[in-house]
């Protein structure tokens, strides 16, 4: 059991079995991605009812709030492969760093954008230094932060040492960001959605929200798995497993 | 059961009643169109570029093989724009062999 375990884990390391099997896996979470985003903005955008309170300014939810999730899952997910790259040193947790950072970075700018485009309606301005958003906005600027560290350095041991460690520090922001809510007077609206309980809207509400919520999840699985794919690719170039998955494709 | 507005009300009917409805989306049109419109050009920009990095190195390593099938000999010393040194190479043979040993 023991034995299987670590194979298992040596196996994860290895970045020619991870293409491999990551071949099946990136064409289905494209097309999940393209069903969902597609079915839950249809359904945001004209089937949901408006809010009582909010009107139709509260469809920015949809695409507010997976934005807002996913630029701190990423984080999360480069904070714990930074960890894993860091006590290992296997080599694939660089290549997924490398692969989610642009990813990370654009979305929390839409997070960003799109809540400022909901707060202008909401709040009646565009820009409030309150807590979740100037957390985010930290979240923003250490993604910024661990892409220029990663251009200034060209040696790839150091740069995959120093983004690793950056990453990891970065995470203290993630609490920050989820208790923002609480600890400071806001007036951010606490999290749409919990694990533990039922969510404060209707589910004809909510129910495009989780679709939607899946689709950038879906999506962003896409992107990270492609990205890695081409990292290995340019990585490994002169082996031979890559010449032969070379010669096995058309020329494009 | 229920009428036209309990079902519309319930999510199972378009909610708006006319196309112009649907753009104007109350007064609050110009906000939801500018947030649905950046977060699809944000989302399709993430798509493409990914595509687009995954065919670049493709593209590269077919034309590297390309050029070492037509020129075996000196393969070893003409090295394309952008190929992966051998000192570099080796370094990342180094790490694998450590990781997966």
């Amino acid at each position: 059991m023991l034995a299987a375990l670590k194979r298992l884990w040596h196996k994860l390391g290895s970045p020619r079995w991870f293409f491999a099997l990551t071949s099946f896996w990136v064409s289905l979470l494209g097309w999940a991605a393209l069903l969902f985003l597609l079915v839950g903005a249809v359904w945001g955008l004209a089937f949901a009812p408006a809010d009582y309170q909010q009107g139709n300014s509260f469809r920015i939810m949809y695409v507010h709030v997976p934005a807002a999730m996913l630029a701190q899952s990423l984080y999360i997910g480069m904070g714990v492969a930074g960890f894993i790259g860091l006590v290992w040193r296997m080599k694939l947790t660089d290549v997924f760093i490398a692969a989610s950072l642009p990813l990370g970075m654009v979305v929390t700018a839409l997070a960003l954008f799109s809540g400022s485009v909901w707060g202008r309606p909401t709040w009646g301005s565009w820009w409030e230094w309150d807590g979740r958003t100037v957390s985010t906005l930290v979240l923003f600027f250490l993604y910024v932060g661990i892409y220029a560290l990663r251009e200034a350095i060209a040696d790839m041991q150091l740069r995959a040492r120093a983004s690793a460690l950056l990453a990891m520090v970065g995470t203290v922001n993630i609490p920050i960001i989820k208790y923002s809510v609480e600890w400071w007077n806001t007036l951010h609206q606490p999290a749409s959605f919990g694990l533990t309980q039922k969510p404060a809207m209707p589910s004809e509400m909510w129910l495009p929200l989780l679709v939607m919520v899946l689709g950038f999840y879906a999506l962003a699985g896409f992107v990270v798995l492609t990205r890695m794919r081409a990292e290995i690719l340019h990585r490994e170039g002169s082996a031979r497993w890559v010449g032969e998955w070379i010669a096995g494709r058309r020329a494009i | 059961m229920g009428g036209r507005m309990d079902r519309r009300a319930q999510g199972y009917l378009m909610y708006f009643d006319s196309f112009a409805d649907f753009l104007q989306m109350g007064k609050h049109g110009l906000y939801v169109w500018l947030a649905y419109g950046s977060t699809a050009l944000v989302l399709l920009w993430t798509w493409l570029s990914a595509r687009q990095s995954l065919a670049r190195v493709t593209r590269r390593l077919q034309q590297q093989a390309q050029l070492a099938a037509r020129a075996p000999a000196s393969a070893g010393t003409k090295m394309p724009a952008g190929a992966v040194s051998a000192s570099e190479r080796e370094q990342n043979l180094a790490r694998s062999d450590e990781s997966e040993t």
